[in-house]
């Protein structure tokens, strides 16, 4: 038995070790390098090597307002983001899931947007939502509006619009994964909540609902760490926004690192990045194998 | 045989040989040993700007005409900012010429080889001398202007006929009667289209426009009219926003806001040449080059009925026009064996000829005299004779945005504090004070003083 | 669920009729708003840029494929058949990689138990939480140290890595959802643990394996970030291909849109290939 437990122990470190090699290789000294250099005052091309300051870097972003507006920013995106994401998709993937003539190549069509470049997809939403040339402005003309609407450079329209481009491309994802979910259970449980005498509505809070629980949580734990690394919207979008009101914690680190070229600065707002994302998704991962072992 | 005529078989032997040889090099497609590269390859990482486009169109002309490949790498602004200065701190650098933006150099001006001497073959004077200024730091020659050009100031002559205006305006006050005169938002026509969009644009709007007011946003030491920028010492690095002209220019660019177009906040230098050649506003600032947008579209309502003049001043200081544009360099890690190749190609690609040739192909930019005074170019480029013009007249000038590492956090500061301002969010007092003030910082923080 | 499983008997047809309609009308709805964008990106590529930034914005205009063109043969600076190649090799290899190498670590996450299975599976998730942008700056030092700056294969590693967390997730739940008695009754016939997860996991998960390739591949080709710092132009792919559109004062919308939707085409072909798997594949564990 002991013999058993040996060979399986290995097999199981055979199994898991090579992905574990790369994940290691690639992501553990990146990490250790921006602790290392957010000790560091540095700056790419410059004649002077980095120099070192401790943890002056760290106490700076506690006292930078910016900072602390970026972690605010950063949050609503996500919430709104993914909440948006997540209702519309999980009503769309019950749409879809209607057996009626046609629906099976609507749904095709409906993926579509998973599939555009970030990087194209951001632009297209800068030219639709652009106030001097834009498509959405002229209907909103159209519908009676006085006058344009400042999508990308209005307070709170910015944020907004970057969701709206953040959910195009992914609530079709979060459908997707909903409908596939949703196609596996069975018709009995239908049917066993039919003769139980459930309506359709408990129907769906009492049996549908918890047997799609592990499919919301994952897809939720994706998004949201998805919204949150987020940047070619902004990129190309609003760059930062209306003073800052679309200045997200990751582009805030592209401007400091990127655009003003304060390398250690930048690597340091990485480092509380990595470790408050870490911190939420220990929470969710929790309740998430709490699930997984009842 | 006598010995004459044992030579003369000799030579006649040698020639039959090489002529032989000649022939059947050309007829091989044998342009092997004929050019600039000699059958190598030259390693370039630029960008899409208009030089470097005329370069893809025609460039398998050019690697006939140079004899050998040519490796053009083409990313966008940023990422070819970042791989240059990462490149930099490799062994080798991966590349042999290098395209540098002009308000970079003080960032690259370390790694820069020095090309004082090698340049002693290129004719200087054919240059326009505010272009070849802009690539001397500290008494060195760092690279060669390829596509340096001015941002000016483009109005329609139609309309201003039309309102009774007399001639393109020479002030910011004349700047501000006109668009005054010329806004009409119920026929889609706006003033005045320019760059105000959150950060960079807006940022060296106010550069610019500081520039045009006499102002250096350093305290540079002045030169006549200009500023010397050949030499910047650690006490030349105070800010100097916060005075009589930083508050004009604060001013004079809230009160272009109504006569904007509606997009004003987000407009930036793609969507002012756009804007301008749909004929969405009546006048514009224009990087030069941009100017075939309209120039060249018959389509575009301002195509045949444009005038271009220098940056309209203020507060009696001279027209002076920023320079701006790129340049061709060779880093510094480049192996010594290829750099002889680099630079005889930097100096064939900005020769007389190849730059005529650029202007064939929607490239309007010339920064030689001889060159922008040819009849043909002026023809395809009317923006380039106005161009060579405005540097005769000393009118175009390099230091509003001083080749200093520190520029671009200047220019974002500025970029943020003055969109607050045109974004109602503060008056142009305290933008131009916070502004100094956090630029104030950022001179500190470099250990300036 | 349908609508017809839990009609009662006094739901008359109208009701169903119109049910059908709101299903319908949404189900447009949806499409119109996800084609919406795509239409705008497909008619700026065929559009100058007179009819592309007039206001009132053109609608009806004769398409010219000069962006076409110019995107394929001219412009971009190496030639689209370089990237091109470039994207398919590291997008096809990240892929095959991500999904062989994350199989087995799901594998073993699943089915066996260890001291620090959890915390190993959390590690491997928390690979996703890494900003691109904080890491950019040693990444790029590694690859340059190691010699593989500007080669495929950083870049390979590089989006294998990123998709890993993925693919172990996805796939980790496909196999336990597998019942045990099918492995175990293959344990007493005699198969060896390699044996099992070769011949008879893997393949009850084939599903899972084509909606991870499927994720995977269209992160890797679309990758932007990585691909410009370490691949700028050897190993570039299609993005830097793309950004290469944009100019220091301007945009060449025309191209950058006609490259846009030129790239999803292979994504496209690639997904209704394994169409068939990928929708039954994404359940995880919803039944036990």
């Amino acid at each position: 038995m002991a013999a058993a437990k040996q060979a399986d122990r290995r097999t199981a470190f055979l199994l898991i070790a090579p992905a574990m090699l790369v994940l290691l290789g690639v992501n553990v000294y990146p990490f250790l390098y921006a602790l290392y250099i957010s000790a560091h005052t540095y700056t790419l091309g410059r004649p002077t090597p980095p120099r070192y300051i401790g943890l002056f870097n760290y106490s700076d972003l506690l006292e930078d307002d910016r900072f602390l507006n970026a972690l605010l920013v950063s949050f609503k995106f996500v919430t709104l983001a993914v909440s948006i994401e997540f209702l519309l998709g999980i009503g769309l993937a019950f749409l879809f899931s209607a057996r009626l003539r046609g629906l099976a190549t609507l749904r095709k069509l409906a993926i579509l947007p998973i599939m555009v470049m970030p990087l194209a997809s951001g632009l297209i939403w800068f030219y639709i939502l652009n106030e001097n040339f834009g498509a959405l402005n002229w209907f909103a003309i159209l519908l009676g509006s006085p006058e344009r609407i400042r999508f990308l450079t209005g307070d709170p329209h910015a944020l907004l619009s970057l969701v709206l481009a953040d959910a195009w491309q992914w609530i079709p994802f979060v459908m997707l994964v909903m409908y596939a979910a949703l196609q596996s259970i069975p018709e009995y449980v239908y049917e066993a909540a039919k003769m139980d005498g459930l309506t359709g509505w408990q129907t769906f809070l009492r049996v549908t609902l918890p047997l799609l629980a592990p499919a919301i949580w994952v897809v939720v734990i994706l998004r949201a760490v998805d919204a949150f690394r987020m940047i070619e919207l902004i990129y190309l979008m609003t760059r930062g926004g209306p003073g800052g009101a679309t200045e997200t914690l990751s582009w805030y680190i592209y401007s400091t690192g990127f655009l003003n070229q304060d390398l250690g600065y930048a690597a340091a707002q990485a480092v509380v990045m990595m470790i408050v994302v870490t911190i939420i998704a220990q929470i969710f991962v929790r309740r998430l194998e709490y699930r997984e072992a009842k | 045989m006598s010995e004459a005529k044992f030579r003369l078989a000799y030579r006649l032997r040698q020639a039959a040989a090489v002529a032989a040889l000649v022939t059947a090099g050309t007829l091989c497609g044998g342009v092997e040993a004929a050019g600039v590269l000699n059958g190598e390859t030259v390693r370039l990482i630029v960008i899409s700007d208009p030089v470097f486009k005329a370069m893809q169109q025609i460039h398998g002309e050019m690697e006939q005409i140079a004899g050998g490949k040519i490796e053009l790498n083409v990313l966008p602004f940023d990422t070819l900012h970042q791989q240059v200065l990462l490149n930099s701190q490799n062994k080798e650098s991966r590349y042999d010429i290098i395209a540098i933006d002009l308000p970079q150099f003080g960032e690259y001006k370390s790694f820069l080889t020095d090309l004082t001497s090698l340049s002693q073959s290129i004719d200087k004077s054919d240059f326009h001398a505010a272009a070849w200024e802009g690539v001397v730091h500290d008494g060195k020659v760092l690279a060669i202007p390829i596509q340096p050009h001015p941002e000016i100031f483009a109005y329609r002559t139609d309309l201003f006929k039309a309102a009774g205006i007399e001639h393109g305006p020479k002030t910011t006050d004349e700047v501000i009667e006109a668009a005054k005169k010329l806004h009409q938002p119920d026929k889609n026509i706006a003033g005045i289209c320019w760059n105000a969009a959150r950060g960079t644009p807006l940022g060296q709007t106010f550069l610019q426009t500081l520039g045009a007011f006499g102002q250096a946003p350093i305290a540079l030491n002045k030169k006549g009219d200009d500023y010397d920028i050949g030499n910047i010492k650690p006490e030349n690095m105070h800010p100097t926003i916060d005075n009589e002209a930083g508050l004009a220019v604060a001013n004079y660019i809230k009160a272009l806001i109504p006569y904007s177009p509606p997009g004003i906040l987000d407009m930036a230098w793609d969507e002012r040449t756009r804007v301008f050649a749909q004929g969405g506003c009546a006048m514009t600032y224009v990087w030069s080059g941009n100017a075939s947008a309209w120039d060249g579209d018959p389509a575009s309502p301002a195509y045949g009925n444009v005038a271009y003049v220098p940056h309209p001043a203020g507060l009696g200081a001279p027209n002076r026009s920023t320079l701006g544009g790129w340049s061709l360099g060779i880093p510094t890690n480049l192996p010594k064996d290829r750099v002889e190749l680099a630079w005889k190609t930097i100096e064939w690609l900005t020769g007389k000829d190849m730059m005529v040739k650029y202007t064939e192909n929607g490239d309007c930019v010339s920064p030689r005299h001889s060159v922008s005074q040819d009849a043909d170019v002026v023809k395809r480029c009317p923006a380039v004779k106005a161009v060579d013009e405005f540097a005769s007249a000393n009118q175009i000038a390099s230091w509003q945005r001083p080749p200093v590492p520190e520029l671009q956090q200047m220019v974002d500061v500025l970029g943020t504090q003055m969109h607050e301002m045109i974004s109602d969010k503060k008056t142009p007092e305290e933008a131009v004070k916070e502004s100094q003030r956090l630029v104030d910082r950022v001179m500190k923080k470099a250990g300036y003083y | 669920m349908t609508d017809v499983a839990i009609t009662t008997k006094s739901q008359t047809r109208a009701v169903v009729r119109l049910r059908n309609w709101t299903v319908y009308f949404g189900a447009c709805a949806f499409v119109g708003f996800a084609l919406f964008p795509l239409y705008m990106m497909i008619t700026t590529s065929v559009k100058t840029d007179q009819q592309a930034f007039a206001w009132p914005p053109v609608w009806v205009f004769t398409p010219n494929f000069n962006a076409y063109y110019n995107a394929l043969f001219v412009f971009g600076g190496r030639g689209v058949g370089h990237y091109l190649m470039n994207s398919l090799l590291v997008t096809v290899a990240s892929s095959a990689l991500a999904v062989f190498l994350g199989a087995m670590a799901a594998y073993g996450l699943a089915r066996f138990r260890f001291l620090g299975n959890r915390d190993i599976a959390f590690f491997i998730l928390s690979t996703r939480f890494a900003p691109p942008i904080g890491f950019i700056v040693p990444i790029y030092l590694m690859a340059t140290r190691s010699g593989l700056l500007d080669s495929p294969i950083a870049l390979i590693i590089v989006y294998t890595s990123m998709n890993l967390s993925l693919a172990t997730w996805l796939l980790r739940g496909f196999f336990l959802e597998i019942p045990i008695e099918i492995e175990e009754a293959a344990l007493v016939d005699g198969y060896t643990r390699w044996q099992i997860f070769l011949r008879v996991a893997l393949p009850l998960v084939r599903p899972g394996l084509a909606a991870t390739a499927i994720l995977s591949a269209i992160l890797s080709w679309n990758e932007f970030l990585f691909a410009s710092i370490i691949a700028p132009g050897n190993a570039a792919t299609i993005p830097v291909f793309l950004s290469g559109f944009s100019a220091s004062m301007n945009i060449d919308w025309a191209e950058y849109m006609a490259v846009g939707t030129m790239a999803i085409l292979p994504i496209m072909l690639f997904t209704l290939l394994l169409q068939r798997h990928l929708v039954r594949g994404l359940t995880f564990g919803a039944v036990r």
